[in-house]
């Protein structure tokens, strides 16, 4: 006489595709141990590290939850059935207490406030929206991202945690910036490309976090430090390079996060998205999620004039297309000038009190275009990638004198 | 997951599960449909275990009864089949969000081949949707209201 276990469909490719697995023990918690040994990968899906029963597993045995009774001391007859069962359940917003909380600082990733701009709208035109990115752990919209990257790699085996193994990335910033968190806290060495303009905060704040910075010649900007990047890469196979702009969970990340928070706080209603075009993640994942509510959603991509590198954002005409970017599901591509997003990026500070970076101002400025010309009972939404603190360096806040914002801005890389 | 046929739903079972909602305010309703080849044809209210605006958990011992009566009703042999086969949909309703599932929805989301049906109740009338939630990834279900 054995013990059955009974395995609910979606774990049972961890068993081997078993619908019931027989086990020996007097208790609940020796037929999971017997379990666990035989079919190891079914562990993390059914209890904690802790050995507690995951929240959202149900576990009975003679029709009774164990949860209500002795829990894991209850005992288990010779020729009794254990029945596993995922829980229903689910949610409308993220309850504060729930799953953000508890964990360490990559649990707080997500979940940004989305605000109004009212000061700025435009008179006649939509409703503005921003999504305050800044708020994320480590500063940035790319904290998604790079906790993504990390999760997936992590998940198929590739990483380890505290195994020390070198993450390496070409990346002028914020993807650095989160990546040099994650891997602080997943005890692995981080190692960034960049282009030697990159803005001293930046570069700072990777190292800060202990890990390693390459340069690239700023002469060649973004696409200089995947070049480099990709050389070092192939050099060394034991380097993980989880590569944002070919890599899905890029865009992934903000369709399963980005997209369904603007939806949530907007009931759904969302007719344009703006963001600015820098790997297209953002464009590519959060309006993947709006286009499924709203089939009929604009999505609008700022693209800087050509030529000007400025921005950080990606000029399409200069060269480079990220992988992971379908132009095709772009609606409209719109261009804005450097003067015109360090303008916005002010107007943004003087007006709604939110300290944006250089980027966000030029995402900013095809936001209020895009509003001018749409109704006043539509919603258009943008995000705030990160914050103007990052930036400071550069002295665009302040307005002065007869500056000449071009050739402030010439030779350095915002994003 | 493209391929995944409409989810067809009687009209009447359509009106329960919206004045189900309803009756449940202000907290979350839920429940299960049974019904075998994309067909609802029965609808089970569960009791929500954790009662609150923006969470619902079918109430453990509910879970089980609802699947034991599916098992039954609708004939699963237990010996070669699985109750999942019978469960056409999981439904529970959003107060006031729109009826698109959240991120607490897709983090939980453990039954791959059943619809999640959403009643978002935040418009008037309320809108029933349907998703399919497979590995994290969302994608929306035609529903077809029959009758």
């Amino acid at each position: 006489m054995a013990i059955q276990i009974r395995i609910p469909p979606v774990l049972r490719p961890s068993v081997g595709g078993a619908r019931q697995v027989a086990v020996e023990g007097a208790t609940l918690r020796e037929a999971l141990a017997d379990l666990f040994a035989q079919h190891p990968a079914v562990q993390s899906q059914v209890v904690d590290d802790a050995g507690e029963i995951n929240r959202f597993v149900n576990v009975y045995v003679d029709n009774e939850d164990v949860r209500l009774g002795q829990g894991l001391d209850t005992p288990v007859a010779d020729g009794g059935t254990v029945i596993v069962l995922p829980a229903m359940a689910g949610g409308s917003v993220f309850p504060p207490n729930l799953c953000r909380g508890g964990g360490d600082v990559l649990s707080a990733i997500g979940g940004t406030p989305l605000v109004e701009l009212p000061h700025l709208r435009p008179e006649g035109g939509a409703r503005v929206w921003a999504k305050l990115e800044m708020l994320n752990p480590s500063g940035s919209i790319k904290d998604r991202v790079a906790l993504s990257l990390i999760d997936a790699a992590e998940a198929d085996g590739r990483l380890t945690p505290g195994s020390g193994q070198i993450v390496m990335e070409p990346t002028s910033g914020n993807t650095g910036i989160a990546l040099a968190m994650i891997c602080a806290v997943r005890g692995y060495r981080f190692r960034a490309v960049m282009p030697e303009s990159a803005t001293p905060e930046r570069v700072q704040q990777i190292s800060m976090y202990g890990a390693e910075i390459v340069f690239s010649p700023g002469e060649l900007g973004s696409n200089g430090g995947v070049a480099l990047a990709r050389e070092l890469a192939a050099a060394d196979p034991t380097i993980y390079m989880p590569f944002q702009y070919a890599n899905p969970e890029n865009p992934n990340a903000h369709y399963r996060t980005t997209g369904p928070e603007i939806l949530d706080a907007l009931d759904g209603k969302v007719d344009a998205f703006v963001a600015g075009l820098g790997t297209g993640g953002t464009l590519m994942g959060v309006g993947r999620a709006l286009r499924e509510a709203n089939p009929d959603v604009q999505i609008v991509a700022a693209e800087p004039l050509q030529g000007e590198a400025v921005m950080g954002l990606r000029s399409l005409e200069d060269g480079y297309t990220p992988e992971i970017l379908d132009v095709s599901q772009l609606d409209r591509k719109l261009l804005v000038t450097n003067t015109e997003s360090v303008q916005a990026m002010r107007l943004a500070l003087r007006r709604e009190g939110i300290w944006i970076g250089v980027s966000c101002g030029a995402a900013l400025s095809v936001a209020l275009r895009v509003a001018g010309q749409m109704d006043p009972d539509q919603n258009v939404v943008t995000v705030f990638a990160d914050g103007g603190a990052r930036y400071a360096s550069a002295n665009l806040f302040e307005e002065r004198e007869g500056e000449d914002l071009e050739e402030l801005m010439e030779d350095r890389l915002w994003w | 997951m493209v391929g995944d046929a409409p989810l067809v739903l009687p009209r009447a079972l359509r009106d329960e599960l919206v004045a189900h909602a309803r009756a449940g305010l202000p907290n979350e309703a839920c429940g299960i449909l049974g019904g075998r080849n994309g067909r609802a044809e029965r609808f089970y209210p569960a009791v929500n275990g954790e009662p609150s605006p923006f969470f619902y958990s079918i109430e453990s011992r509910d879970l089980l009864r609802i699947l034991q009566e599916i098992e039954r009703d609708f004939g699963v042999d237990a010996a070669q089949e699985d109750v999942e086969d019978a469960v056409a949909a999981i439904y529970h309703s959003h107060v006031e969000s729109p009826a698109f599932p959240s991120r607490t929805d897709v983090e939980i989301a453990h039954w791959p081949d059943a619809a999640y049906l959403i009643v978002g109740l935040g418009s008037e009338p309320p809108d029933v949707r349907a998703f399919m939630i497979r590995d994290g990834r969302i994608s929306r279900r035609e529903i077809i209201v029959e009758g």
